[in-house]
């Protein structure tokens, strides 16, 4: 399989788990991959990111260990700033 | 293993807020058992049901809460953290006058402030109530 494939289909697996583990109601191909999916840095704004809170991303750590069996710590929690960080950071670390 | 007084000089709430009477089974950071005696006694019934006790689901949730702030404290000092959500909540059996309530928690994760714990809580074995609390604690 080749690298992209396998980063394609992280990707589908990452948005999927955003929607379903926070309750979302949009669809996977509405979440921009470099867009910030936090609120608070200022570039959030107007760059169509989520907006999600501090609460979520400790309910996505939950999920991505569960899924991935990847352990983030607080001196990986940078990788929330979008969907292609935590998407890399999977490649890189998760064991299948 | 802790009791009813030992309770009161770790949680931060008092009277009449603290809804665990003893820690039967505790694991720091991994998993904890804490008991609640339901007392037809209690105030809440006066008004939940006037003509039908049932303890209610909110007071629930809360036991789960105390039990779980248990997870985190540090010896010889009041806990610190404050619910920060509350996820996949279920009541399946109502819990009535005469019933012990054994919450029980199990450590989820933790990252930054905050920590996410897993609960169910039993009466008689039987599972009455179950979901996730995060807490967050202040830096």
């Amino acid at each position: 399989m080749s690298v992209l494939t396998k980063k394609d289909e992280i990707t589908a697996d990452v948005k999927k788990l955003i929607i379903e583990r926070l309750n979302l109601s949009i669809e996977p191909d509405s979440i921009v991959t470099d867009a910030p999916l936090f609120l608070g840095s200022e570039e959030a704004v107007g760059k169509k990111g989520l907006g999600l809170d501090s609460v979520d991303a400790l309910e996505l750590v939950v999920g991505l260990n569960n899924k991935f069996d990847v352990v983030i710590t607080d001196e990986n929690m940078e990788i929330f700033e979008n969907v292609d960080k935590i998407v890399a950071f999977v490649l890189d670390n998760h064991q299948n | 293993m802790l009791n009813a007084k030992e309770i009161q000089e770790i949680i931060r709430q008092g009277y009449p807020f603290i809804l665990i009477d003893r820690i039967t089974e505790l694991k720091f950071g991994e998993s904890v058992t804490a008991l609640k005696n339901v007392s037809m006694g209690e105030s809440c019934f006066l008004g939940h049901f006037p003509d039908d006790p049932i303890f209610p689901g909110v007071l629930i949730i809360e036991g789960m809460a105390q039990a779980g702030g248990f997870l985190f404290y540090k010896e010889g000092k009041k806990q610190t953290g404050v619910i920060a959500a509350v996820d996949k909540v279920k009541f399946l059996k109502e819990v009535v006058p005469g019933d012990t309530i054994y919450y029980k928690g199990i450590f989820l994760q933790k990252i930054g402030n905050f920590a996410k714990v897993s609960f169910t809580a039993e009466v008689e074995n039987k599972i009455v109530a179950k979901g996730e609390i995060s807490y967050s604690f202040a830096e």
